[in-house]
């Protein structure tokens, strides 16, 4: 039964092999997605093409849905896979200048990787600066270390824990919610598609 | 049909099916593996002798931890040096389950073996790797190492203390804390393997 | 550019979608762990900095921890996976023509300009990111998908602060 790992199956290069593969199968997928350009990312954030959140949550609940039968089934179990535990505050205040980097440069920091892949220039640009910033990063993290390591440190705290719910019925209303984001996803993207078509002939 | 409308209908029907098959717990962990653990404990090749644990616990090539599951009043009368109290409640919290070491030989104490092979199985159904049982229990390890002025044989059922100490002294009771120097050293068949792979606990890109 | 002729040869959103939350789920059934990009990166800032500016990087509170661990610090899965993205990426842009010596940019901007912002962008990312403890791939898909509540709250936030500022640099893209 899973999770397995690969390092200690097959040893450090075996391991290492298997992992250069699912890195592959993660730049592959991406590259399809049309994120190696700058161009698909930023459009999410002015509605014009809802790729982003489209990919990204289909990705989640195909995951999650999987995960969850493997392990009502005994392959995987739930309880050994590596959950990111929680720190709610720097998860929040990290994830909102992240956006604000993300909707300024057009990347994230996988997609700059494809980007890069690609000789996109602004890619490789990207992929240095995020160099720069986390060795910023390294030089003030001492000035709120408190904050980084301590707000709303909660540990492994799941949503089924933290709703009381069970976990099938959390991936189940996830899916469903992920699932009213596609449609209202599509019908954004037709309403700009018609308003832009109106202004240019306007 | 639009390939979105066939994934549509894949992901109701997954999600669905998920409020209707049950995600396994440890008690059903535990029912499921009942059979192959009961064949693993026939076997006897995880209840280690005292001698087995007394020279782990006194070497340095492997990491150690005793876990005591009895209550908290024969743990008060007497417990091995070093080892720790927990409860049934504590072996069937994932939570606490997770945090438990991984490289580290874990060994489960109960008077006799029943207590520690209930714990033992709790581990195992939930795939914890190095994990075993003070074969005899805590009585079998006073007979070996505890002192005969110090603790009287009583009569006492199955997994209860059979010795009587005139004061409850913990680890300070003789024979808690053997000197390695000065013990007889005791023939037993060694029965615990190196640590073995296990899977890593960090993971994510933090 | 023509975009259209080239945004018709991207996959089907959702179809990518399927295909990456595969290679998710065989991430955590392989290793125990999902995906991550900018930990890789964190990896190569600091043996890079170690290369540069040595001594430097232990005298860095966060990449400190990063080059002292004892093994080199390209030498962590981190690493290997990144040079997977890259390796994956690459196969996939040449199977579709894409790998070109080009910059994305929109319509009313320069080059210079393009250049200027992405590397911005990346600086304040690659800051934020270290806050967060993940990306995009660490924590809103490996997170997202194993249900930590942390790494939905990380995922709404990202949306949150990307449409807030959209505003103020729309003419970066439109």
């Amino acid at each position: 039964m899973g999770p397995f790992d690969m390092y200690a199956i097959l040893g450090h290069v075996g391991g290492a092999l298997i992992n250069v593969l699912v890195g592959m199968g993660f730049g592959f997928a991406l590259e399809r997605a049309g994120f190696g350009n700058s161009l698909n990312l930023s459009a999410q954030f002015y509605f014009r093409n809802m790729r982003v959140l489209k990919v990204m949550f289909t990705a989640i609940i195909t995951a999650m849905l999987l995960m969850f039968w493997a392990n009502a089934l005994g392959i995987l179990d739930y309880d050994k896979i590596w959950v990111n535990p929680t720190y709610m505050w720097p998860g929040i205040v990290g994830g909102f200048i992240f956006g604000i980097g993300f909707v300024v440069g057009g990347y994230c920091p996988g997609t700059a990787l494809v980007s890069l892949a690609t000789l996109k220039i602004d890619g490789i640009l990207f992929v240095a600066g995020l160099c720069i910033g986390m060795f910023f990063f390294g030089e003030t993290i001492d000035s709120f270390r408190t904050f980084w390591e301590h707000s709303g440190f909660l540990g492994r705290l799941t949503l089924q824990d933290w709703l009381g719910l069970s976990a099938g019925a959390v991936a189940f209303l996830v899916t469903l919610m992920a699932l009213g984001m596609f449609v209202a996803a599509e019908k954004t993207e037709a309403y700009f598609a018609k308003k832009d078509a109106e202004a240019k002939l306007g | 049909m639009k390939i979105q409308h066939f994934l549509t209908i894949i992901a109701v029907v997954a999600g669905a099916g998920l409020l209707v098959v049950k995600q396994p717990t440890v008690n059903s962990k535990l029912a499921k593996a009942e059979p192959k653990l009961e064949a693993q404990i026939e076997t006897r090749k995880f209840q280690i002798d005292p001698g087995e644990l007394f020279e782990i616990a006194n070497g340095d090539a492997m990491q150690l931890r005793i876990y005591d599951v009895r209550n908290e009043s024969d743990y008060n009368i007497f417990h091995i040096v070093d080892s720790e109290r927990i409860s049934e409640s504590q072996l069937k919290d994932p939570k606490w389950v997770s945090n438990l070491p991984e490289q580290t030989i874990k060994v489960f104490v109960s008077n006799d073996e029943r207590a520690a092979t209930k714990a033992w199985k709790l581990l195992a159904a939930q795939n914890v790797q190095n994990i075993y049982i003070l074969g005899g229990g805590i009585n079998k390890w006073i007979s070996a190492y505890g002192e005969p002025s110090a603790a009287r044989r009583i009569k006492a059922g199955d997994d209860k203390l059979k010795y009587s100490f005139p004061f409850a002294l913990g680890k300070a009771q003789p024979g808690a804390d053997p000197d390695p120097h000065r013990v007889a050293p005791r023939k037993f068949i060694k029965k615990v393997k190196p640590v073995g792979p296990t899977v890593r606990k960090s993971g994510g890109c933090g | 550019m023509n975009t259209n002729s080239k945004a018709e040869r991207y996959m089907n959103p959702y179809v990518a979608g399927v295909l990456l939350g595969v290679v998710l789920f065989a991430s955590f059934m392989l290793f125990g762990h999902g995906l991550g990009a900018s930990g890789g990166i964190a990896q190569f800032t600091a043996a890079l900095v170690d290369k540069i500016w040595p001594g430097h990087a232990d005298q860095n509170a966060y990449l400190a921890g990063l080059v002292r661990t004892g093994a080199p610090p390209l030498d962590t899965w981190l690493i290997f996976e990144v040079v997977g993205i890259i390796l994956g990426g690459f196969v996939s842009g040449l199977l579709a023509g894409r790998v070109k010596l080009e910059t994305y940019k929109g319509p009313h901007i320069n080059n210079r300009t393009r250049w200027a912002y992405a590397l911005i962008g990346g600086i304040i990312a690659g800051f934020a990111v270290r806050i967060s403890r993940g990306c995009t791939s660490g924590q809103a898909l490996s997170g997202g998908a194993s249900l930590s509540a942390g790494s939905w709250a990380f995922m709404f936030a990202v949306f949150g602060g990307a449409y807030a500022f959209a505003y103020f640099v729309r003419k970066l893209w439109n």
